[in-house]
């Protein structure tokens, strides 16, 4: 043996413990580990995925995505432009239009019937008819107001001279 | 490499030949590295995972192995370095220290059924725990598992006067540990 060799035995350690660490194992342990090894090794193979993808394929990925959210979204909004916007000025013109026609046809029509009325005479409402247009005012009316003779004489005589005047 | 080597490791590296081959391999190195993972680790049940995680690594990644280390060197930095992740990982889960976590192993090898250690053995073993892990790395190979200083340079790339230095340092403390009262 060498010095080199002696620098580095360990007798008094040789002597307490004699390269025995105290470490056992199960019985056929090591009989039986090589087989769990291959189980383990095939299992894995199955469950392995036969699929490759490209080089960085999932560091791109999360880019790649946004990039076309944001491409659709300014597709879709100028392609929503394109389409509601000359839909939705047609619409306000047509919409002008009918209202304008409406109205005017409900003129019309007020004016044509209320010229017939007028010349034929089918103007002919009674006075409950009148009393059905003023309900609100009349319900206002106390009818159990007595109105003294005197006092229907004096407007006789000077409200109703007036009316003459006017007419 | 040796021949009988470079010829294992090229029908490890043929899929034609890889099952055969891998068979042999474990039943040539199954033991040692068992022994390696189980002084890191000390627990049975861990080592048997950590054993069966180094061979399905070498199984998958033997065709990237380029012949520039020995074949065992090569398994044998695999297993060191799944122990070590291994470790890492239950102290992180468990919230202490490597020291702490290694002294918690040491004690619970007083109720493992696996243990037959007497008083010393147990006491060489507290001694280890209080040695830094690459001390700890040296030790158990070297006096332990007999290997080389140049195939230990080579699985954890360190110099042969370091581990040489390293292991004189280890032992040194080691023996006045058993020593005191």
């Amino acid at each position: 043996m060498s010095n080199e060799e002696k620098k580095y035995n360990t007798p008094l350690l040789d002597q307490l413990i004699d390269k025995k660490s105290g470490f056992s194992i199960p019985e056929d342990y090591f009989e039986n580990v090589e087989s769990s090894i291959l189980l383990h090794i095939k299992k894995s193979e199955l469950a392995s995925n036969p699929f490759n993808t490209p080089q960085k394929y999932f560091e791109n990925v999360d880019s790649r995505v946004f990039a076309q959210i944001k491409d659709t979204k300014s597709n879709t909004i100028f392609t929503l432009n394109r389409f509601w916007i000359p839909i939705s000025i047609a619409a306000m013109l047509i919409l002008n239009i009918g209202i304008f026609t409406f109205q005017k046809q409900e003129q019309s029509f007020e004016m044509a019937d209320m010229e017939n009325w007028l010349e034929n005479g089918t103007v002919n409402l009674n006075t409950y008819e009148i009393a059905s247009v003023y309900e609100e005012e009349l319900d206002d009316i106390d009818l159990t107001d007595f109105i003294e003779t005197e006092e229907i004489e004096d407007y006789l005589y000077n409200d109703m001279n007036e009316i003459l005047y006017y007419e | 490499m040796e021949m009988d080597e470079r010829l294992l490791v090229a029908q490890l590296q043929d899929s034609h030949t890889l099952d055969a081959a891998f068979k042999i391999l474990m039943a040539e190195y199954k033991e040692r590295l068992y022994w390696h993972i189980r002084k890191i680790v000390l627990n049975h049940d861990d080592t048997d995972d950590i054993l069966q995680d180094t061979f399905i690594k070498v199984y998958r990644n033997i065709g990237n192995f380029k012949g520039e280390s020995k074949l065992y060197s090569w398994m044998y930095r695999i297993a060191t370095n799944e122990s070590i992740t291994f470790l890492t990982k239950r102290s992180r889960e468990m919230k202490i220290d490597s020291e702490a976590l290694h002294s918690h192993m040491v004690n619970n090898l007083t109720s493992d059924v696996y243990f037959d250690g007497d008083e010393i053995q147990l006491k060489l073993q507290k001694a280890i725990a209080l040695l830094p892990q690459k001390q700890q790395l040296v030790f158990n190979m070297r006096y332990f598992d007999e290997i080389k200083y140049e195939e230990m340079s080579e699985i954890l790339e360190t110099s042969v006067g370091a581990l040489k230095a390293s292991y004189h340092h280890a032992t040194k403390k080691i023996e006045d540990y058993l020593t005191k009262d």
